[in-house]
């Protein structure tokens, strides 16, 4: 429904989201770019991505699989996959 | 029956401590562990942190020439003590458990619940495989460090091993004075050349049943054990020329202190500092670190004793011909 993706849209601030992520990463947010792979380019195990899991979960109040831990491969990915579910 | 006084030695050939800048309160940040360390350290405790930052300054002050790294991975050992290097995770853990749950832990940041883990990270990034040691006995948990690395290299299970001790505040820590920061010596086995700027460490290991100082009997043993401790440690060589005792207000502190200055009577003052029971074990490393030693080959001797019964005392002191 068009009102919830508009809601979603305001919780959702994708600078701030850059900025969430550059620092669980203890990177500068300019790293972070849409198309970054996180583990190729940030140096991003498996312990790290379950740490951005934990982290996002906190922040925004949503319930994230394990299984999204394979989907999370860059912000672009991450920043859909949470507007999904804060759509939801 | 009488107990066999153990004296272990080592030489120091590096020398790494990281400590907050004088007057820096307990909750004050002071280390920046990105400019310090780099990337890939910000989930590690502070005081590991601390030890990892200590450990390079100790590895550099060998310099180039004389690399411990260069020794066989297999040769190569660690040994540290801590009160409370972990002690404010812990704390945060039970917090976040109370609070959300479980899942809501930092998945970086949980292992290291394990306080084994601080001295695990130095071994893993110099590539220390010959032993890795935790010691956490109150108070006297640094120079024990330094006591056991020093048998360890005497008994050829290494040629070179990275010891001292690393705290961070404990948030329990009552009347204790919290500790910050980091001192780590890298040793050589004793009797081996002493390189310049380089100091011979001996360190004796004792403990006083605090039960057992309740009877005049118990408190008599305590003094002796004491004084054959030192007269053990300074065997062979000259009377101490500066005595610093760090205990806590405790019948084994003041067993520890009346057996010392009795001892140290006519030879050196000794100064006291009391800290309260949960005091890490970061102070009696750095003071045997501290530069500079007495001049002329004399000696520094550090006694550190917890209400526990344990007790440690240690001398540092330079030879006057060095390699």
């Amino acid at each position: 429904m068009p009102e919830q993706t508009t809601s979603a849209a305001a919780v959702l601030d994708t600078e701030d989201l850059r900025s969430t992520i550059a620092e669980i990463l203890d990177v500068d947010p300019s790293e972070v770019t849409d198309t970054a792979d996180f583990k190729e380019d940030l140096d991003v195990d498996s312990l790290l991505a379950l740490e951005i899991l934990v982290t996002l979960e906190r922040k925004y109040q949503v319930k994230m699989e394990e299984s999204n831990l394979q989907l999370m491969r860059s912000f672009k990915v991450v920043h859909d996959l949470l507007a999904e579910k804060l759509a939801a | 029956m009488t107990v066999r006084v153990v004296v272990a030695e080592s030489v120091v050939h590096g020398a790494g401590l990281v400590l907050p800048p004088e007057g820096t309160g307990p909750a004050e940040s002071w280390f920046d562990h990105r400019a310090r360390l780099g990337r890939g350290y910000k989930y590690l405790p502070p005081a590991c942190q601390y030890l990892l930052a200590a450990a390079r300054t100790a590895l550099e002050d060998c310099g180039p020439e004389a690399d411990p790294l260069a020794a066989a991975p297999e040769l190569r050992g660690a040994v540290v003590g801590t009160n409370s290097a972990v002690a404010a995770l812990h704390a945060a853990i039970d917090e976040t458990v109370r609070r959300e749950g479980a899942s809501a832990l930092s998945p970086m940041s949980v292992p290291y619940f394990a306080v084994n883990l601080v001295a695990g990270r130095l071994s893993t990034e110099h590539v220390l495989k010959g032993f890795n040691l935790t010691v956490t006995s109150p108070r006297v948990a640094g120079v024990e460090a330094l006591h056991l690395a020093a048998l360890e290299l005497a008994a050829g299970r290494a040629a070179v091993t990275l010891a001292g001790a690393a705290e961070a505040p404990d948030p329990r820590a009552a009347d204790a004075e919290p500790e910050a920061g980091a001192a780590l010596f890298v040793l050589r086995p004793g009797g081996g050349p002493v390189p310049a700027g380089g100091r011979v460490l001996r360190t004796v290991l004792r403990f006083v049943p605090p039960p057992a100082l309740a009877a005049a009997e118990g408190r008599r043993l305590a003094r002796d054990s004491v004084r054959r401790a030192l007269d053990a440690l300074h065997s062979g060589g000259p009377a101490p020329d500066e005595v610093e005792l760090l205990a806590d207000p405790s019948p084994v502190g003041d067993a520890v202190a009346d057996a010392l200055r009795s001892w140290c009577a006519d030879r050196a003052p000794v100064s006291t500092r009391r800290s309260g029971a949960r005091a890490g074990a970061l102070t009696p490393v750095v003071r045997l670190a501290a530069r500079p030693l007495p001049a002329g080959a004399g000696r520094r001797l550090v006694v550190t004793a917890s209400r526990a019964g344990n007790v440690a005392l240690a001398t540092a002191h330079t030879p006057e011909h060095t390699d």
